[in-house]
């Protein structure tokens, strides 16, 4: 249908593309990790106005998608992709959706902690929440790296993490309740912690579906309704049934 | 096969566009039952109803497999330009939409599971009221977003984002009066968590139901109004700085 050199001119052109939306995915992720560090920081440190920023700056992730999205639209319109550049682009959309509902969930967490700011600390100091930040923030950190670098070994093991984030949400949000019927004079409190556990058990979530948008783009599969242990047996088998038949 | 309408060629690949739509369209009117179906399991205890929504659970997310593996085959073969373009754009999108709303159905199946065991306790009575209005207006808002989808009417987004504005409220109202249960009886506190993540379930299902029809939007006009109102609070504020 087209000619070799005009093939190699379109797929020039395709990859200036890919790499400048790449970055700005890059640059999207590396927005929202720092607005996550700053919220759970803003709760912790009771400070109100680092929680109000970052609830206000949500907006900022709202435009980064935006622009990604119709880029990425416009980047499939008129360079019309092979299957396989399809594939990154369904992923880069599929990823800055998660990043964007990552961002809903941040704003609010910044909007709990300015409202918790006056309130009293509880004994503990937020350790558990302190916790479980560090282990969401290092997901959402960890799922951007394997796929800018499509590394979807790396995927899987950042994917697996999401269980024990699981495992974390259960046991703060037990302990929780226990805190209230010990005191029920902290029962706004907790409840508000409550959601800020459920926001974080959420940003999990949503940096496994990046995991898994990854794995799709290398090696187009569609894990997301398998487990984690199927998804890699079979990827492990067809990837020996290939080496067979060549 | 082509044939001349109205100086338009129509393509095999037209068929597969409204046959793409009306999957999706099949799949969000079970999203929509499911709603219903799993807050009666938990406000009856109903323990197969429960079960129900569970094993349709795994169709619902087949089917958002089988409609996306669909559209990345047109945008693949057929290239499809300018409102075709949009219209496998956007029903993917609604897919994903469907798809997470059929998941908090899912979660409030469990807690209907869990509550409907021996000793253990559901929502108290006061709730039963609010959850079973939040069910009826977020089953309802889907399901006219999902008709929507099939008709290509970007008109009812008005209408969905009003359910969606009463779904919100009746929220509210219900988690205050849920905090008065929560003070006065610690020892339900259990159950109170759960029910207040039931209800924000429901109020989860409203907001994709008006994703999807910011979806229909697009599909018919081209304009993407996701955080239109944010973004207009947005540039109010740069141009005060």
């Amino acid at each position: 249908m087209e000619s070799a050199d005009l093939g190699q001119h379109t797929s020039r052109r395709f990859n200036e593309d890919m790499e400048r939306v790449t970055t700005r995915v890059m640059q999207m992720g590396g927005f929202v990790e720092q607005q996550l560090e700053r919220a759970v920081t803003a709760l912790i440190e009771g400070d109100s106005a680092l929680g109000e920023e970052v609830a206000r700056d949500d907006y900022k992730v709202n435009r980064m998608e935006v622009e990604i999205d119709e880029e990425c639209n416009r980047i499939i319109a008129t360079r019309q992709p092979t299957a396989s550049d399809l594939r990154v682009m369904v992923a880069i959309i599929k990823t800055i959706t998660d990043l964007e509902r990552i961002g809903d969930e941040v704003e609010k967490v910044g909007y709990i902690a300015a409202r918790l700011a006056t309130m009293e600390k509880p004994s503990d100091n937020y350790r558990e929440i302190r916790h479980l930040g560090r282990l969401v923030t290092g997901m959402v950190h960890d799922a951007l790296h394997a796929f800018a670098r499509l590394d979807a070994d790396e995927a899987f093991e950042v994917a697996r993490r999401d269980r024990k984030v699981d495992e974390e949400y259960e046991a703060v949000q037990r302990q929780n309740i226990t805190f209230m019927m010990e005191d029920p004079r902290q029962i706004r409190r907790a409840l508000e912690i409550m959601w800020v556990v459920r926001a974080l058990e959420r940003i999990g979530d949503h940096a496994k579906n990046i995991c898994e948008y990854t794995v799709y783009m290398v090696h187009g599969k569609d894990i997301r309704h398998l487990s984690l242990d199927d998804a890699e047996r079979q990827i492990r088998d067809s990837a020996a049934r290939a080496r067979t038949e060549t | 096969m082509d044939e001349i309408v109205e100086g338009h060629t129509v393509k095999a690949y037209d068929g597969a566009l409204s046959e793409l739509r009306r999957r999706a369209h099949r799949m969000g009117m079970l999203v929509s039952q499911q709603v219903e179906t799993a807050v009666r399991a938990l406000l009856e205890s109903d323990r197969e109803a429960a079960e129900l929504v569970l094993q349709r659970e795994q169709q619902i997310n087949a089917w958002q497999s089988e409609i996306e593996a669909e559209s990345f085959r047109l945008l693949a073969r057929q290239a499809p330009v300018a409102s075709d373009l949009r219209t496998v754009l956007a029903v993917s999108r609604a897919v994903t939409d469907l798809e997470r709303a059929g998941d908090e159905s899912k979660k409030i199946a469990r807690f209907a599971l869990a509550s409907a065991g021996r000793g253990a306790t559901g929502p108290s009575r006061v709730m039963h009221r609010p959850l079973r209005h939040m069910a009826e207006l977020a089953s309802e808002s889907m399901r006219v977003a999902v008709d929507a989808l099939d008709r290509g009417d970007a008109a009812v987004a008005h209408e969905v984002a009003r359910l969606d504005r009463e779904i919100d409220q009746e929220f509210e109202a219900a988690l205050r009066q849920l905090m008065t249960v929560a003070m006065e009886r610690t020892r339900l506190l259990k159950p109170v968590f759960d029910t207040v993540f039931a209800l924000k379930s429901l109020e989860r299902i409203g907001d994709h139901a008006k994703n999807v029809a910011e979806h229909v939007v697009f599909l018919v006009s081209g304009a993407d109004v996701r955080h239109a109102g944010a973004a207009r609070a947005a540039a109010a504020r740069d141009t005060q700085h």
